[in-house]
């Protein structure tokens, strides 16, 4: 092999990092998105007997969005190991929003495990799945990061985000009563 | 399938004893089957060429069968020295190695009018050398027509063998034959290599720098295009090669020294069309004699080299 | 399917044709070949018919292969047939018929001695592509190498349609303008 087909082969294997913001987005809709870049099937060298999946860092995973009564509705299982005559044993089924006040990433990375066929690889595009509660990410983790994934939704503007000049110069439809109180 | 299992264990035990030196390889021509004149017939029709028959003879005989013959004669006191006529095949592969040199470099300097001297010389010294030659002589049916004291002959004899037969074809008087010979036996040996491999630039920036003095341009600049994985053990760093903020070539690399010094090469490939999407060697039917007797005497020097020069000297030919 | 194919070798064509050949000029690869047979046996009746028929033909027609004849007393016929590569084969021909023993003397002169394989793939490249191959960063722009992650540039997905407040807002732009 030359040295030019070589550093070829390098960079063209390479592993991306991407990152993701999951503020107020759907953890279903993201986990496609995220499973996607994992399992390498944004590469046009894709192949599935190689693994070229690339890495995801996401992050404000707590403050992820799921549909009407899901946090209520919405239950994951698990099992405690001990038989259900044990004090400690049995089956669990614990509402989203537990499971979120336990782990606030779990919710997230349980949508990508779910979201990925089950096989032997499944192991593996998860381990270079990272999950961040908040924007608190590690330095060596950030700065491999070259890429990030759009989310799923636009992230609206909160009204308390505009300026004090953007407020005065945005279009009045009416002009308001002087006894309408304005915050 | 029981009968190929035994073949493969009486190969590998045959295979094992000769490694062993225990056991020879019986010479073919110890055979009862065997005739060397057809043999010889063959091996000029097969090739295609008119061989002259006394010097062909001549080119198949190495220095060591002449040495083994000229002490089995004393040994059985056969006569004076002076009757003893065996010559070796030494004169005619040296007619035959000079000849090569020569062709080789007009068709490298014709094939690849952007490379320096240097590397036409190294492209020159990879087709002569005695691997390259070696292999072509065994695979147009050498091996047991060539006199020699050990069978099979080594790399050298077999080198020596084709040289001798180019020498032949020279010595005959047919130099376009033995030129196309050449063309069609040895040249095609550049086709899967990496050109760019087979001269081996010692120091790339340094090159670059002097060419760049050469075409009168600014000093190059090496910056960081891009980096994926920079904490990880699979970082992969691409650098780009910088002259007067215009890119002339980049490079991807483990580290980004690594990157840097590919993408010298790169702009250094590019500069010679030596680079992906350089245009076919020419080869075969592609290659026409006529335009190599109207090549260059020699190509520019690395010190010297320029673009502009090249390409005049282009215009004039 | 016979236990014979469990030994075929499978196998990417690379670099196939000895020495390149064909690049240059064409140089027929079979190099001698060596009939052994028996002149009375009943097992070498087709051999001897081929030898009575068609041999001097085939002699003739290729003079680049080197024909020998052993007749062997109480010996069972084969063809040896070597090649410039180096390699021998052996092909047995006790009790077979004349057109098994044309077809076999024929097939010689088209095999060029490697061993036989079945090709995965009937092409190969060295030069992979003369635009460059794909790494991560080919369709890039060159914005993303020097920007901050998490950046704004990125943190909206694509055809996202106007919302009636946007749409407003031109509206108002537009008004403004007349």
């Amino acid at each position: 092999m030359s040295k030019f087909q070589r550093v070829q082969q390098w960079s063209s294997l390479a592993r991306t990092w991407w990152l993701y913001d999951a503020q107020w987005q759907n953890p279903f809709q993201s986990a496609k998105k995220i499973t996607r870049v994992l399992q390498g099937l944004h590469k046009p060298i894709y192949s599935p007997t190689m693994d070229v999946g690339d890495h995801v860092v996401v992050i404000n995973s707590q403050d992820v969005a799921l549909l009407g009564r899901e946090w209520q509705m919405r239950v994951y299982f698990h099992h405690t190991g001990y038989p259900k005559t044990h004090y400690k044993g049995g089956a669990r089924w614990i509402p989203a929003w537990e499971l979120h006040s336990r782990d606030p990433t779990l919710v997230l990375w349980k949508a990508c495990y779910n979201n990925l066929y089950g096989d032997i690889h499944r192991k593996g595009f998860m381990a270079r799945l990272h999950v961040y509660p908040n924007s608190e990410v590690p330095d060596e983790i950030l700065c491999n990061v070259s890429g990030q994934i759009r989310p799923v939704k636009p992230v609206p503007k909160k009204l308390e985000e505009y300026s004090p000049e953007e407020r005065q110069t945005f279009p009045q439809l009416w002009d308001f009563p002087e006894s309408y109180t304005q915050r | 399938m029981s009968k190929e299992l035994f073949k493969r264990r009486v190969q590998i035990r045959t295979d094992e004893l000769i490694r062993h030196g225990r056991e020879q390889i019986p010479r073919r021509s110890d055979f009862l089957e065997w005739n060397y004149d057809s043999e010889l017939y063959a091996f000029s029709v097969r090739l295609g060429e008119n061989f002259d028959d006394s010097k062909i003879r001549e080119a198949f005989v190495d220095q060591s069968h002449v040495e083994m013959e000229a002490e089995r004669h004393r040994a059985l006191e056969m006569g004076s020295e002076d009757e003893f006529a065996i010559t070796s095949n030494d004169r005619l592969a040296e007619v035959g190695s000079t000849f090569l040199s020569e062709t080789l470099e007009s068709y490298v300097r014709v094939a690849f009018p952007f490379w320096p001297e240097e590397g036409v010389q190294a492209l020159v010294a990879f087709l002569n050398s005695n691997e390259v030659q070696a292999e072509i002589s065994f695979h147009i049916g050498t091996r047991d027509l060539i006199f020699a004291k050990d069978y099979p002959p080594d790399m050298p004899t077999y080198a020596k063998v084709f040289r001798a037969l180019v020498g032949v074809l020279v010595e005959s008087g047919h130099e376009d034959q033995a030129k196309r010979f050449i063309y069609d036996l040895v040249v095609p040996q550049l086709h899967v290599q990496d050109i760019n491999e087979i001269w081996d630039i010692k120091d790339p920036m340094r090159l670059l720098m002097t060419i760049l003095k050469n075409e009168g341009k600014s000093e190059p600049e090496s910056r960081l295009l891009w980096v994926s994985g920079l904490d990880t053990i699979m970082a992969c760093y691409h650098v780009g090669i910088y002259v007067d903020k215009e890119l002339i070539g980049q490079g991807p690399g483990e580290s980004a020294e690594i990157a840097e010094e590919m993408a010298t090469r790169d702009a250094l490939r590019r500069m010679f069309r030596s680079d992906e999407s350089m245009p076919m060697i020419p080869m075969g039917d592609y290659l026409d004699p006529n335009q190599i007797k109207a090549g260059p005497k020699a190509n520019l020097s690395a010190s010297e080299w320029s673009q502009e020069k090249v390409l005049k000297n282009l215009q004039t030919i | 399917m016979t236990s014979r194919c469990l030994f075929l070798k499978h196998g990417f064509i690379f670099n196939n044709a000895p020495l390149k050949n064909g690049l240059g000029r064409f140089i027929p690869q079979l190099q001698r070949v060596t009939i052994k047979f028996c002149k009375e046996s009943g097992g070498s009746v087709g051999i001897r018919q081929f030898i009575e028929k068609e041999v001097v033909e085939f002699a003739q027609k290729n003079p680049h292969v080197s024909l020998y004849l052993k007749p062997r007393r109480h010996r069972d016929p084969f063809i040896v047939a070597e090649y410039l590569n180096g390699e021998k084969h052996h092909f047995p021909l006790k009790n077979k018929d004349f057109t098994y023993v044309v077809e076999t003397v024929d097939s010689l002169l088209h095999h060029s001695g490697k061993e036989f394989q079945i090709q995965e793939k009937q092409h190969y490249t060295d030069q992979t592509s003369i635009q460059g191959m794909w790494h991560p960063f080919t369709h890039v722009d060159p914005s993303v190498a020097v920007s901050q992650f998490p950046n704004d540039q990125f943190s909206t997905p694509f055809g996202v349609p106007m919302t009636a407040t946007e749409k407003l807002k031109e509206l108002f732009e537009a008004q403004k303008k007349a």
